[in-house]
């Protein structure tokens, strides 16, 4: 998910959860300056540390699909 | 003429910009090939006259899509137009971090560059503030602080401007680095491209789209065909390599790298930096790399060599690692520019766009809100374009009368009359729907609301595999198909696109309604209950609605698993600040799609016009020039005891019979037209669903417009074309019309039932189709949406009418 990457969520970017759309829908987040909006789907993709002090969590590794991608067969 | 391009991300201001720069001095048009919009526009800066290019707004140069792909091959002058002489990078100073990521993307291409630092304004007002000295010095340009909106700081911009013309800035360099084995790569594939575009931005570029790519690899969440023949337009974006392109046998990365860019395995020994041959590396893997060679042509096509040296590099370098680390390296230094240039309080009180959101997204009161205003845009092309629209169709009637009062009566004043007037008036008659649909969508785009309005419908819309964006298209479709599938712009993913597309025209419009009135009036008694509250005629609307419902997301639902093939497109949306739209640029986007329609639909529609009214005109030799000879032909008609005339019951009134006589004469020029044999000919394939010639005459007509088959059917039948759905003698002669073999009557509940199945799923509207050539860029995509719907059509009318009789019923 290298779009997500391109939109910010790089490791070491702090995001935080700010709403949810109705019926289980999309997720708002807060992306160090901006509200960018994500299925929860794509949102399991990043690994992040949750950071409780501040409410926010901090991505840790790049997005998900990149090792599901180097782990492909050919 | 210097030639200035304006680059950024969506929601950065570029367009006021834009619209600031070039007044109201603007043209819209297409990249060739393509279905990007390029806007363009003359300004007058230092003395000499530019030429703006407004590039599409994106957040990253890396072609994932069309967008991305344009803006780099016209910044890296790899389009069929020049490079742009300078570019002005238009920055969110509320959202530096991100913006500066493109930014820096774009800088690299090395090409002299302006930087314009936008909305400053809103930043002051949250407290960022920014030195732009700093920022100046990280990115290596000038920058002016602006605020596009107000017209603030426009003046030194376009000093700037002038003298970046005059004495342009040293060229950017690449300002981070990534591990040595991809940087080696990096260098392979800088020597790889043409001389004239040797570059290392053009080379990083080219690494990471390739990278970025990767399909023909089974990816769990991608199951894409690997070649792309569905494409809406004839170039192949995004790029697809061959199946095993990039994993193919024995390439380290296939298997490893799982631990992410550290651990990149190191390259296989090669001098660095050398020249590498094609097939330098044997035989090991030529059958991959001659296929692959031929999706690599849809990089731009001097940077394909360079491509297959990115493809070798990468089959020992993990491809989508490759792609992160160049992004991650370039958000880095983003990052140190953003912390010498920006100082910003900690995230403190909630902004307005934070107060705003907390009732337009709140569980309940957002929904309501969405619902009230998708019911404003939907009545606004429903009801409020309703009186324009009669408005416009009755001046088209006073041209008509005014063209018959000066030309002689004959073929002539009926072409000019019926065939250009009346073609005429059938494109114009969509500008007020066109218009009040744009007005919305501008103003919802710009005020931010859009992007909400995508946020709580896509849950809804992702069940079908569609976008959120694909709603507000959707539900304009209720209103008329051809609005709505301009509206379709919106949506970002080609496929999608398309999908939308080509389910639009199932939604059931409003030009349906006088058919199925019609139907319903004539054929279904209007006393008769269900339940003794709910008239059978309602319940038959509210039918077809759910019935166009239910096959508009079937097929939307089948397109998207077999055809267009694509997984639920990510949902990768912005929820920009809220702001107050502008006017002017507003009022120009409405009026943009209107000329759009016009000009380049609107071509299409009046050609069809004409050819349809030629079928339904000619041959002439029906008689119709002389009074004489129609009182002739209805009295031959009346002896032969066809049809019960009213006329001759009323002897002492001769110019109502002789006006009967005219609307006879008329009825029997169709039947004889080239369209009335049409009709005959095609009554076979016509008739397991029901219908007889007259009808198919009737449903060959409403390709002019669906509504158009209640008024041929009137000529039909000789009533003359001013019949409507209400016109009771229409209703009379329908239910009165038998079957000359079986003396049954022909237009039986059961048969009515059948047509309004066909028309709920017929393409039968060339304005539509029209529409679609517009937005697809061929005819190939129309030609398939009037296929696929006219055999759906006829088997759903098929199966209502035989199923029908099967149980029984006549």
């Amino acid at each position: 998910m290298l779009r997500l990457m391109e939109m910010g969520l790089v490791p070491g970017a702090s995001v935080r959860v700010r709403k949810r759309a109705p019926f289980r829908g999309p997720l708002e987040l807060w992306v160090g300056g901006y509200i960018l909006s994500i299925r929860s789907n794509e949102a399991r993709l990043l690994g992040v540390t949750p950071e409780p002090e501040r409410l926010e969590s901090t991505v840790v590794v790049g997005p998900a699909p990149a090792l599901r991608d180097s782990q492909r067969t050919a | 003429m210097s030639v200035v391009a304006l680059a950024g991300n969506p929601n950065c201001g570029k367009t006021s910009v834009f619209n600031r720069l070039t007044g109201l001095n603007q043209k819209v048009g297409n990249y060739p090939g393509v279905t990007v919009e390029r806007r363009s526009g003359r300004a007058v800066i230092g003395g000499g006259p530019v030429e703006i290019v407004d590039l599409p707004g994106t957040y990253s140069l890396i072609a994932q899509s069309r967008d991305e792909a344009i803006a780099f091959e016209v910044l890296a002058g790899l389009g069929r137009e020049a490079a742009p002489d300078l570019v002005v990078v238009v920055l969110d100073a509320t959202n530096l971090l991100r913006n500066l990521y493109l930014a820096l993307s774009i800088l690299e291409l090395g090409r002299p560059a302006v930087v314009a630092l936008n909305m400053m304004d809103l930043a002051r007002e949250r407290g960022v503030r920014i030195d732009v000295e700093a920022l100046s010095e990280g990115l290596g340009m000038p920058v002016v602080p602006i605020v596009a909106r107000a017209g603030e700081g426009l003046d030194d911009l376009r000093a700037a401007i002038a003298g970046a013309l005059l004495a342009p800035p040293p060229r950017a360099q690449r300002t981070w680095q990534v591990d040595p084995p991809l940087e080696a790569l990096i260098a392979r594939v800088r020597t790889a491209l043409p001389e004239d575009h040797r570059d290392d931005g053009v080379a990083v570029w080219t690494l990471a789209t390739v990278a970025a790519n990767p399909s023909g690899a089974p990816d769990p969440t991608n199951t894409t065909n690997t070649t792309d023949p569905t494409d809406p337009t004839d170039r192949p974006w995004p790029l697809r390599l061959h199946p095993g392109g990039l994993a193919s046998a024995g390439a380290p990365g296939a298997t490893q790298g799982a631990s992410g860019p550290a651990a990149m395995p190191p390259e296989p020994a090669r001098p660095e930096g050398a020249p590498l041959r094609k097939g330098a590396e044997g035989g090991k893997r030529t059958n991959p790399l001659a296929s692959s060679s031929s999706a690599l042509s849809a990089l731009p096509a001097p940077l394909a060599p360079a491509g297959q040296e990115a493809l070798r590099g990468l089959e020992a370098l993990d491809g989508v690692a490759a792609a992160q680390a160049i992004i991650e390296a370039r958000y880095r230094r983003a990052r140190e520019i953003v912390a010498a240039a920006e100082r910003s309080p900690a995230e403190g009180a909630p902004t307005r766009t934070d107060r705003i959101d907390a009732v337009l997204l709140h569980p309940v009161a957002g929904i309501l809100v969405f619902l009230a205003t998708m019911a404003v845009v939907f009545q606004s092309i429903f009801a409020w374009a309703e009186p324009l629209m009669t408005l416009i169709e009755e001046g088209v009637g006073l041209v008509q009368g005014g063209v018959r009062s000066v030309l002689p009566e004959g073929a002539l004043a009926d072409l000019f009359a019926d065939g250009v007037a009346g073609g005429v008036g059938n494109v114009v008659v969509f500008v007020p729907q066109i218009a009040f649909l744009f007005l919305f969508i501008a103003l919802l785009e710009d005020s931010g609301y859009l992007a909400r309005a995508a946020f709580i419908s896509d849950r809804m819309m992702a069940s079908v595999g569609l976008h959120g964006r694909a709603f507000v298209p959707l539900l304009s479709g209720f209103a008329c198909a051809v609005p709505a599938i301009m509206a379709s712009r919106t949506i970002e993913s080609p496929r999608d696109r398309l999908v939308t597309i080509l389910v639009t025209p199932l939604v059931s419009c409003s030009a349906r309604l006088p058919v199925y009135t019609l139907l319903i009036a004539t054929l279904f008694s209007s006393e008769e209950t269900v339940l003794g509250i709910f008239s059978v005629g309602g319940l038959l609307m509210l039918a077809m609605y759910l019935l166009s419902f239910a096959v508009t997301v079937a097929v939307a639902f089948v397109l998207k698993r077999t055809l267009l093939k694509s997984p639920t497109p990510p949902l990768v949306l912005e929820l920009p600040p809220y702001r107050m739209p502008e006017v002017t640029s507003v009022l120009g986007r409405v009026y943009d799609r209107c000329r759009v329609f016009v000009k380049d639909a609107g071509t299409i529609i009046l050609a069809c016009s004409m050819v349809l009214w030629a079928l339904l005109y000619f041959p002439t030799e029906a008689p119709s020039s002389s009074s004489l000879e129609a009182q002739q032909a209805a009295l031959q008609a009346r002896t032969t005891g066809e049809g019960a005339l009213n006329g001759s019951e009323a002897p002492g009134a001769p110019s109502l019979e002789l006006e009967a006589l005219e609307k006879e004469a008329e009825a029997a020029r169709v039947q004889a037209s080239v369209a009335g044999r049409l009709g005959r000919a095609l009554e076979p394939v016509f008739e397991p669903l029901g219908y007889d010639w007259k009808m198919v005459i009737s449903i060959l007509a409403s390709f002019a417009a669906r509504e158009v088959f209640v008024s041929t059917l009137g000529l039909v039948y000789g009533i003359g074309d001013d019949a409507d759905e209400e016109s009771l003698s229409l209703r009379e002669k329908l239910r009165r019309e038998v079957d000359p073999v079986t003396g049954k009557p022909v237009y039986t509940p059961l048969v009515g039932l059948s047509l309004m199945v066909f028309f709920v799923i017929a393409l039968q509207c060339m304005s539509t189709l029209a529409a679609i050539r517009r937005e697809t860029g061929s005819w190939r995509w129309p030609a398939f949406a009037f296929a696929y719907t006219a055999v759906l059509a006829w088997l759903g009318a098929f199966t209502v009418y035989q199923g029908g009789r099967l149980l029984g019923f006549t």
